[in-house]
């Protein structure tokens, strides 16, 4: 047995006893996103894009801008449901890019909460 | 089962964002109408300012004010079934009565749909079968 395959198989098994470090689940979840770059020129302060997943402290959308990490973000949720036939609720987020890839943007939440607001009128 | 429970209302109260659009998304294919709230606080103003008759609530049982939303629930109305959400790996003992418990998935395991969908299905159909209103 060579060293180089001692020390591949040792690094697998190693992998496979590492603990699961990750706490908080990502659930797949495939909603429209908005979002706001407060901070940014006016003219690529805002856009839209699709949840790939939402933990209880990260969501991670997918857009067709790259977000430049760091940067503060104001995001905006539809829960997919209206109440009681009339009342749309709406999860109001504001956190920091930390990843922008190809993949995606993730955002880390520094507040959520949601906040209703009435169903517009069906338009004719 | 969803024409069954076109008109059960369920109430999910937690402070992770994740699990509490999850639970809504499942619910609502099971065709429940689900109501989400982070904090017992906003639960019991969501439900009180929309006039909601919420029939089962799904509840993190270790967030503060509980007790005080559980009383305000069951005052307005209806025999209310109550699922307790259950921490993995935290044996804690919940006062309330429950009716089922959920356990709360943790770390880094694929989260089924099918497998979710499945689970909420029995839970509903168990408390279907005790008499859900």
């Amino acid at each position: 047995m060579s060293p180089g395959s001692v020390l591949k198989d040792a690094r697998v098994q190693l992998e496979s006893f590492r603990p699961d470090r990750r706490l908080h689940p990502r659930f797949p979840i495939t909603l429209g996103v908005h979002y706001k770059l407060p901070n940014q020129d006016p003219a690529k302060q805002a856009g839209s894009g699709k949840t790939r997943s939402i933990s209880s402290d990260e969501i991670c959308f997918e857009t067709t801008r790259r977000l430049p990490g760091g940067s503060e973000i104001d995001l905006a949720i539809d829960w997919p449901f209206l109440l009681d036939g009339a009342c749309r609720l709406m999860l109001v987020v504001h956190g920091s890019v930390v990843r922008g890839d190809a993949k995606g943007t993730t955002v880390k939440f520094s507040s959520y909460e949601f906040r209703t607001r009435k169903a517009q009128p069906p338009r004719t | 089962m969803a024409d069954v429970l076109g008109g059960v209302t369920v109430l999910i109260v937690d402070q992770d964002v994740g699990f509490v659009f999850w639970l809504g998304e499942i619910f609502a294919e099971l065709g429940c109408q689900a109501v989400p709230a982070l904090d017992c606080t906003q639960a019991v103003s969501i439900t009180s300012a929309l006039n909601l008759k919420i029939d089962l609530v799904v509840v993190n049982p270790r967030l503060p004010g509980v007790s005080k939303m559980m009383k305000k629930l069951i005052c307005a109305g209806r025999s209310l079934k109550v699922v307790v959400i259950r921490e993995r790996n935290v044996e804690a003992i919940s006062k309330l009565p429950a009716h089922a418990i959920l356990d709360r998935p943790s770390g880094r395991g694929a989260i089924s749909r099918q497998g979710w969908l499945n689970r909420i299905r029995n839970i509903l159909r168990d408390l279907l079968l005790t008499g859900l209103e």
